[in-house]
């Protein structure tokens, strides 16, 4: 042991008599407030606005992040895809004695109706496609996209075009024109010489795509209701495949409908990532609400049946982590 | 002929008629393109409206006609210009309400109803229908009991998944039927109220700006044709004042500036041709002089020849004259001393002939003497010496020596106060005996004699006219030759004496003579001695 001055002695003495004040406080408080503390369980609901596979891996991430946390989810809501059932069941949850101390929403149904009957406790949405069209945003909402960021997808559309520059995109402006003016910066900034055509109902996907067909390297599609829909999805997908286009979108069901490749988030792990916000908000009264972030895990779909037809290798592709392969 | 500017006004004015035609019709057709579209709107908000209605799907259910009372009122609440020609509404099994206005005659089982809303898939339809003679705009829905949130039924695409659709039932189905009485009293009134003045704006106003433009453009066309006929006509003083910065006023500059060059041109023409008539004129005059000259030149030389000739036949005169005189002197003194001393001894008396010789002989011996006399007097002529002498006692001393035959008419005109005029009276009265004798000459038949004396400016003329047979053309020029002579027993020295001594008193002899008419002879002389 080093030799200490009598300064130092007097200071080690100090520090050692504080410590012993603070444990001494510490194990007061906890004598005192641990019966609220460890007894308490929080009560989550869950709202999804309709049994689709998709919602159900969200809240079955969900789920699995909770456990352990005395969190108990007391309840799971389906409101059937339909408006007036919905707001009739949300009004019951609200009218409940047993007031529960976060909603977890999950689709745009469950998050519109919940964000209006409940103004004083914490809401936590996710799955709702471009979030930013609907006024999610307030106080006591905390949500988590369920789009990729533009860079990102700009990101896998330069390693998937290379030196090509052209890519295409057909939007309604009324709904994703937001997501078009975003993406020209971006596309301007990566050297990308985006083609843009508006349309305003489904009937001119047809004719949008013919006119671009020609002038683009790559078809980049947006979630805009007003171009995929089941009937232009046919077009779309017989289109590119006759001009041996690559298509690059945010929806594995469109891969699966015969685009070449889709970044979009990890259902389940977007479950995972709820729970924690849950967690943290649970924990922290005082914080209402954490915002609206982007999903953390992503994952990449490919076909490799479009690639084949259209003669593009993805070998590189698949080293990525997180890479589906269809079919 | 139609001018320009009837042309243009006439092709301009059918061109806007033409376009205000047109301008009506588009606007008819556009205005009724929005009219059906309103119509339309109108016809799918009312019927959507029905359709969506709780109480109407009640009603469906129940198949309580009275459940749709308060629906349909309220819609038609929404018909704020009564359009709404029927309402039918009907469940899967039958018609539960039939409703018409009372404006429409048409029965309600001749609309025809829609067959196939048993089929979810078929949204809203509208068509046009016509039924005893009224057309209707029909719009026509199914109500379905519940409808999937179209949002969540993108999510569930995007997804990947067939979104959990609940059962849509069909409930019934709603049509309602727009009438377009209104749309065309609608159309009717803009057309009155607007279509129509505004075709006839058109119409008017285009010709209107017709005739402005007509009057822009063409009168600076007619200005500069009334110009240009005027620079034809030749006032090229003229100019066009047109200052606009277009192609007429580019046109005018430029037309102006061809009118100065023109002028410019012809002001050197209208000069080169003044020099060229004074060169003319110079000509002409310089011509006359040339004329006057030679014929001076002329003159000259046959006053030269002549006083050659004359110098001659004077020289000539004067030998034989000299050479004879004598002679015939002698012949005549001889001749003299015969007849005397035949008178003495009678023997004139008895031999008729020998006095008949000796009176020829004696008679030619004169003539003779007397022909070389006047050659002797030819080739002395002396010098004037001049005096003022009366020229009216000058010509009657002149008659007096001469024998007047009875045949011959004289007429004295002498006209008063004639000066006295500085002459050598013996030679003068010489020329004139010479000229009077002439004359009496020339009409041996008989005829006027007509002496005239009067002052002409600085000369007194002295006319000596007969009626006699005149002098040939011929001759006229030689007969004031020496030894030229038309009588059968002249010498031809009389007028060439006369000519002389007239020339010697700085005077002139005219020669005025008609074959078969006569002859009149005019003395020049000088008042005043020069």
């Amino acid at each position: 042991m080093p030799f200490l001055n009598a300064k130092e002695i007097m200071i080690e003495k100090y520090l050692h008599q504080r410590n012993i004040q603070i444990f001494t406080a510490l194990w007061f408080i906890l004598v005192i407030f641990s019966p609220q503390i460890f007894a308490k369980e929080n009560m989550i609901v869950i709202v999804q606005s309709q049994q689709i596979a998709a919602y159900n891996e969200a809240i079955k991430g969900f789920e699995e992040g909770c456990k352990g946390k005395s969190i108990s989810i007391n309840s799971i809501y389906n409101l059937n895809g339909d408006a007036d059932e919905g707001k009739r069941i949300i009004q019951n949850i609200k009218g409940d004695k047993h007031k529960p101390d976060l909603v977890l929403a999950v689709g745009i149904l469950a998050a519109t109706l919940v964000k209006e009957q409940f103004t004083d406790i914490p809401i936590i949405f996710c799955m709702v496609i471009n979030h930013k069209r609907f006024n999610l945003e307030g106080a006591n909402i905390t949500g988590i996209s369920s789009e990729v960021s533009v860079e990102d997808q700009f990101a896998i559309l330069k390693e998937l075009l290379g030196a090509r520059k052209n890519v295409g995109v057909i939007y309604d402006p009324m709904k994703t024109g937001k997501i078009i003016s975003e993406a020209g910066v971006v596309a301007k900034r990566l050297e990308f010489n985006l083609i843009k055509t508006k349309i305003t109902s489904e009937n001119e996907v047809a004719s949008a795509l013919k006119n671009m067909i020609d002038k683009i390297d790559a078809l980049w599609m947006i979630p805009d209701s007003t171009v995929i829909t089941k009937n232009s999805l046919n077009v779309i997908s017989k289109t590119i495949l006759e001009h041996r286009l690559p298509t690059f979108c945010t929806s594995d069901a469109i891969v699966k409908a015969g685009a070449l490749v889709s970044v979009s988030p990890d259902y389940t792990y977007t479950g995972l990532q709820a729970a924690r916000m849950a967690q943290t908000l649970l924990n922290d009264p005082s914080t209402t609400s954490l915002g609206i972030t982007q999903p953390d895990k992503l994952k990449l779909t490919l076909n490799t049946q479009t690639a084949e037809i259209i003669g593009m290798n993805l070998t590189s592709f698949q080293s990525h982590p997180d890479v589906v392969l269809y079919p | 002929m139609f001018s320009l500017r009837t042309k243009l006004i006439l092709f301009m004015s059918m061109l806007t008629i033409f376009i205000g035609i047109l301008s009506c019709l588009f606007f008819l057709i556009h205005s009724k393109s929005q009219q059906e579209e309103a119509l339309k709107k109108l016809g799918t908000s009312l019927v959507m409206q029905l359709a969506q209605d709780s109480e109407v799907k009640h009603a469906m259910n129940y198949a309580q006609s009275a459940f749709l009372d308060a629906p349909i009122k309220r819609v038609q609440t929404l018909d704020m210009e009564e359009e709404i020609g029927y309402c039918r509404i009907s469940n899967i099994k039958s018609v539960i309400i039939e409703e018409k206005a009372p404006w429409i005659n048409v029965q309600m089982k001749k609309i025809p109803t829609r067959h196939d809303y048993q089929n979810p898939d078929v949204q809203l339809t509208h068509r046009k229908i016509t039924s005893s003679g009224e057309t209707f705009y029909d719009f026509s829905i199914p109500v379905v009991e519940k409808q999937t949130f179209s949002e969540e039924a993108f999510a569930a695409q995007l997804l990947g998944e067939i979104p959990v659709k609940a059962e849509q039932k069909i409930l019934g189905f709603v049509q309602i039927g727009l009438s377009p009485h209104k749309l065309n009293e609608r159309i009717h009134r803009s057309i009155l109220r607007s279509i129509i003045p505004m075709g006839v704006c058109i119409v008017f106003g285009g010709i209107g700006i017709t005739l402005f433009l007509t009057k822009y453009f063409v009168s600076p066309v007619r200005h500069m044709a009334s110009i240009t006929l005027d620079i034809a006509r030749g006032n090229l003083a003229r100019s066009v004042n047109i200052r606009s910065r277009d192609e007429i006023g580019q046109l005018s500059t430029n037309f102006n500036q061809m009118t100065k060059a023109l002028k410019a041109s012809y002001d050197e023409k209208e000069k080169i041709m003044a020099q060229l008539r004074e060169n003319v004129n110079n000509l002409s005059n310089a011509n006359k002089e040339l004329v006057k000259i030679n014929e001076q030149l002329n003159e000259a030389q046959e006053r030269l020849v002549r006083s050659e000739k004359l110098a001659v036949v004077g020289k000539l005169a004067s030998g034989v004259g000299h050479e004879l005189r004598n002679p015939l002197g002698a012949i005549r003194n001889a001749l003299f001393v015969i007849k005397k001393k035949a008178v003495n001894h009678s023997i004139l008396n008895d031999d008729q002939k020998i006095n008949q010789l000796v009176e020829i002989i004696e008679k030619e011996t004169d003539r003779s003497i007397k022909i070389v006399n006047d050659l002797l007097g030819f080739s002395r002529t002396a010098k004037p010496a001049v005096s003022p002498t009366n020229i009216r006692s000058l010509i009657e001393s002149s008659l007096s020596r001469l024998k007047m035959p009875e045949i011959i008419n004289k007429v004295i005109q002498v006209e008063d106060s004639l000066p006295l005029i500085p002459v050598d009276a013996n030679q003068i009265e010489q020329v004139l005996i010479n000229l009077i004798q002439n004359a009496l000459d020339a009409m041996p038949n008989g005829g006027w004699l007509t002496i005239l004396a009067q002052r002409e400016d600085k000369f007194l003329a002295i006319t000596i006219t007969d009626t006699g047979c005149g002098i040939p053309d011929t001759v006229k020029n030689k007969i004031f030759d020496p030894l030229f002579t038309t009588k059968p027993k002249g010498i031809g020295l009389g007028l060439a004496i006369s000519l002389n001594v007239i020339q010697r008193h700085e005077g002139f002899i005219d020669l005025k003579s008609k074959e078969g008419e006569g002859t009149s002879f005019t003395v020049k002389l000088p008042i005043t001695k020069t």
